[in-house]
């Protein structure tokens, strides 16, 4: 382990130090481990990213080292921050360290912020915990200091310290957030997926200003992420966490080019490219185990290619494998050259249904989905008109896939979900296949039932998707029912469609609390399925998965759509998923369709502003650029 | 893997020991209320003059009361009132919370207007008041105080089960159900009820135990039961002009009604906690 504390930038003290870190869940039943021997380094001025898919422990870290651990978790190894041990101060000191020593920064700007304090209230609520400050400082100097503290996270609109949080964008909100969290100038900063919830231009921003934050402050800053791109982006130094153990800790621009642990490498190849479609994408079989089902093993064993005795043996620990550079990966030296060819030798798709580009090529074919200038508007709270949807029109060939890119506040759910009759469009029309489908409550409940069986939808979040106390089987069979089948060929058809969603058998009784998310997500779409339908809408079907699990349900997804001929309406914000997935794309902003085509046109040759600016705030390093590059002049050259 | 009660409290010393404690008072009184001719030492309307305010002796547990009558016979007779009443009402309001509430909430609209302000209007009602004026006009006794009190009751219960379904309805599994052409009476109480079930089983609890107490009050003032009858209520207050010298008959009634009232919330309250835990254990 001590080739761990060796990793420092520089030889002195390191501002913050975790050794042999552990924090169990006690419980009257059983206690969980969450996550063991954690060993961490933060050098001054030094980034670092802890990246984990969710389960591997990366929040209950951040919180151990905040000392904000909930009652029923229990600690123990070394914490020191800036040569102060503070494992177990008393917590009343400790709330003195926090916001002048480290502060953390959390994930959804929504609930972060009190609702009723305004934007300098929350920065001053911050400052005044300081005692010195009360006394020393007056109203008219404070409010100087808050405007000082909003420039540093770049709102120069002095008017924004008197707004409440309900008033402000979700960037805002996070600048705000920051600005709160700096406001005493501690020495570490904690960010918990701070531009997660985001849009994928604003998450740009915020990273882009946490950099700018962290260099000029000289300020360490740990950067908790589930996202590779966003880690490389701005991480000096990455720990990849999984399952409760640090597999590899490398410098990043290394970690990128070269990972030296298979996790770390298909994590890396599970994350899909933007400029270029994956004829096979690459996903890691089955989903994040807890640390207890892995003791006494390496944690990734189970689910990795290269897995033999050796690695079920014993617990592996992290070694040396290069400059400043572990992996806990026994068969390293053996798999090294294969890991090398895995990565290159990726076969590129070709461009997809080039002959399916546009409805005009072939008239004689009824759409699947035709829109005409839809329009749908919502009144507010304020009793104000939104015009979520504005004068839209889109088509959908059978078979196609189509993606609606946008970011939120598009109008790219509201569309889907008037397709379906969750809602009812103000005016235009919807067909689908060749059905009036405008609105389903003025319709006779046979057209409505047959309507049913033309489009369905995939959510966003399987844990909500799915009805918490009804099996997999009751699911499924439900919606047979309803749809009048008898008992027999529903019982045959549950397993035909586990079997196409990639589920075994014995899953039928299982309940969605005993699924993971990815699995979950098998289950929603076999319930679309059950219906037979020629369309499938996909809410950010993906979105709320883990990286390797969101390559498994996007080759599910492309598999439906190739075997049953089913076209998908692919909802998303995610470029990289709509360039593995999609034929062709809109791209929306405030309720209107700014670009489309062809998804190769769209992505590779944006014409709108939007577009670009979309595609730009896509996190990528500087190596990756220059791929990007390269690829664009590789095609130049085909061209010609 | 199940989320069945019976599955998850394989073992008993899951269990809270209050909850165990509360669970053996209500299958005693329970059993009381079955067994009452069976197991109780005297007949508890039997006035046997020579012993009048008796303390607890070996034959007369709890003593007796001003007219010799055994208070404890008198306990185990009047537990079948005290349970059967507050039940009825509590039921009621499962019943009738889990039809109203549940349609005003997922349906919303016209419907849950003309539901709701039906609930306004007995929430106007004064209802302690509202209770003593009916019984005593009518002479109605038990059942009519049991039936103003359930009608009383209920408005609280639809407001929560409004309140939670439509927390239910927005929820994206609700919604698939729609899209995949599922009938809205089997959404409400094929999902919406299992879904919302800690809180029903929450409220006939607090319903529960409000009822028994609200019963017990009106035979304290002399509504309600018959005079003459076991009731609780009525032996309170029957015991309570001699509550300094013979205090056994008045306090024993009173605590009885206590430790049932404590115990179906304590009950209540765990199996709430105990579901709405696994639900939050995504």
């Amino acid at each position: 382990m001590a080739d761990v504390l060796n990793l420092e930038l520089n030889s002195s003290e390191p501002l913050l130090k975790v050794s042999g870190l552990t924090v169990r869940h006690l419980g009257a039943e059983h206690e969980r481990t969450i996550f063991s021997n954690v060993d961490l380094s933060v050098a001054r001025g030094e980034t670092i990213g802890i990246v984990g898919e969710s389960g591997s422990g990366k929040s209950m870290l951040t919180k151990a080292i905040m000392r904000m651990l909930p009652p029923y978790m229990a600690h123990e190894g070394r914490i020191e921050l800036d040569g102060q041990e503070i494992t177990n101060l008393s917590l009343r000191k400790v709330h003195q360290l926090r916001g002048d020593q480290m502060t953390l920064l959390f994930q959804d700007p929504f609930t972060m912020l009190n609702p009723v304090l305004s934007a300098g209230e929350h920065i001053l609520e911050a400052l005044r915990a300081n005692k010195k400050f009360r006394k020393e400082i007056s109203k008219q100097e404070s409010k100087k200091i808050v405007l000082e503290r909003l420039s540093e996270v770049g709102i120069h609109d002095a008017a924004v310290a008197g707004r409440f949080p309900f008033q402000l964008s979700g960037g805002m909100r996070q600048r705000i957030a920051l600005a709160t969290a700096l406001a005493r100038n501690p020495k570490l900063l904690i960010a918990d997926e701070p531009s997660t919830a985001l849009d994928n231009t604003t998450q740009a921003e915020i990273l882009a200003l946490l950099k700018n934050v962290q260099q000029s402050r000289q300020m360490g800053l740990i950067l908790v992420t589930h996202d590779l791109r966003v880690a490389f982006s701005v991480c000096d130094r990455i720990y990849v966490l999984y399952a409760g153990s640090i597999l590899e800790v490398g410098p990043s621009v290394e970690l990128e080019k070269a990972p030296l642990h298979p996790y770390t490498h298909g994590l890396l190849l599970s994350e899909p490219p933007i400029d270029r479609r994956i004829e096979v994408l690459t996903s890691i079989p089955g989903s994040v185990p807890s640390f207890d089902n892995v003791l006494g093993k390496c944690a990734f064993a189970p689910r990795c290619n290269w897995q033999t005795q050796v690695c079920l043996d014993s617990t592996p620990q992290l070694r040396n494998v290069g400059e400043r550079h572990v992996s806990s990966c026994l068969r390293l030296q053996e798999i090294k050259s294969e890991l090398i060819v895995d990565r290159t030798g990726r076969k590129t798709a070709d461009s997809p249904f080039v002959n399916l580009s546009t409805q005009s090529a072939l008239p004689s074919i009824t759409p699947v989905l035709r829109i005409q200038s839809l329009k749908k508007t919502f009144i507010n709270s304020q009793n104000r008109k939104v015009e979520a949807v504005q004068n839209v029109s889109l088509e959908i060939a059978p078979g196609e896939c189509v993606a609606l890119v946008g970011e939120s506040g598009s109008g790219k759910t509201t569309l889907g979900r008037c397709i379906v009759g969750l809602e009812v469009p103000t005016s235009g029309s919807i067909e689908l296949d060749g059905l009036e489908a405008t609105n389903y409550n003025s319709i006779s409940r046979e057209s409505r039932a047959a309507l049913r069986k033309k489009a369905q939808i995939v959510f966003q979040d399987p844990y909500s998707s799915l009805d918490p106390r009804q099996t997999v089987a009751d699911c499924l069979s439900e919606v047979m029912q309803v749809n009048g089948e008898g008992k027999d060929s529903r019982n045959s058809r549950i397993d035909a469609l586990l079997k196409h969603v990639g589920l075994p058998e014995s899953y039928r009784v299982r309940l969605p609390e005993s699924l993971s998310g990815g699995e979950r997500q098998r289950v929603a779409i076999a319930r679309a399925l059950a219906v037979e339908p020629k369309l499938i809408i996909c809410d950010e079907a993906v979105s709320a998965l883990d990286v390797s699990v969101q390559a498994q349900i996007l080759s599910l997804l492309r598999k439906i759509q190739k075997e049953m001929g089913i076209s998908l309406l692919f909802i998303t914000h995610d470029l990289a998923v709509v360039r593995q997935i999609a034929d062709r794309a809109y791209v929306m902003k405030n309720g209107l369709v700014v670009e489309s085509g062809l998804v190769d046109d769209v992505l590779s040759r944006p014409q709108n502003e939007f577009t670009q600016k979309l595609l730009s705030s896509v996190p990528s390093s500087a190596s990756q650029l220059a791929e990007k590059d390269q690829t664009l002049l590789l095609k130049k050259d085909k061209d010609k | 893997m199940t989320l069945t009660l019976r599955s998850r409290v394989s073992k008993l010393r899951d269990v809270p020991g209050s909850v165990l404690v509360a669970s053996l008072i209500i299958i005693i009184i329970c059993f009381a209320a079955v067994a009452a001719q069976f197991i109780s030492p005297f007949n508890p309307m039997e006035q046997d003059l020579l012993a009048v305010s008796l303390k607890p002796t070996s034959s007369h547990w709890l003593g007796s009361d001003e007219l010799g009558r055994d208070v404890f016979s008198r306990l185990i007779a009047g537990s079948r009132g005290a349970i059967i009443g507050p039940f009825l009402i509590a039921f009621s309001g499962l019943v009738v919370s889990a039809i109203l509430g549940i349609f005003a909430g997922y349906r919303g609209g016209s419907i849950d207007n003309l539901i709701m302000r039906g609930v306004d209007f007995i929430v106007a009602l004064p209802g302690l008041l509202l209770t003593i004026v009916v019984v005593s006009v009518t002479h109605g006794g038990y059942w009519m105080a049991l039936l103003v009190l359930g009608v009383l009751n209920v408005q609280g219960d639809i407001r929560i089960v409004r309140g939670v379904s439509l927390e239910q309805r927005k929820l994206p599994y609700i919604e698939a159900l729609r899209v995949v052409g599922v009938p809205r009476w089997r959404i409400m109480y094929k999902h919406i009820v299992p879904n919302i079930y800690p809180i029903l089983i929450a409220n006939f609890a607090t319903d529960f135990a409000g009822a028994l107490v609200a019963l017990s009050g009106l035979s304290f003032l002399g509504l309600g039961s018959q005079p003459g009858t076991p009731d609780w209520g009525r032996m309170l207050s029957d015991g309570q002009p001699s509550l300094f010298t013979n205090y056994w008959a008045a306090l024993s009634p009173g605590i009885t009604i206590v430790l049932l009232a404590v115990s179906v919330n304590l009950i209540g309250d765990w199996v709430y906690d105990f579901y709405s835990k696994k639900s939050l254990q995504r």
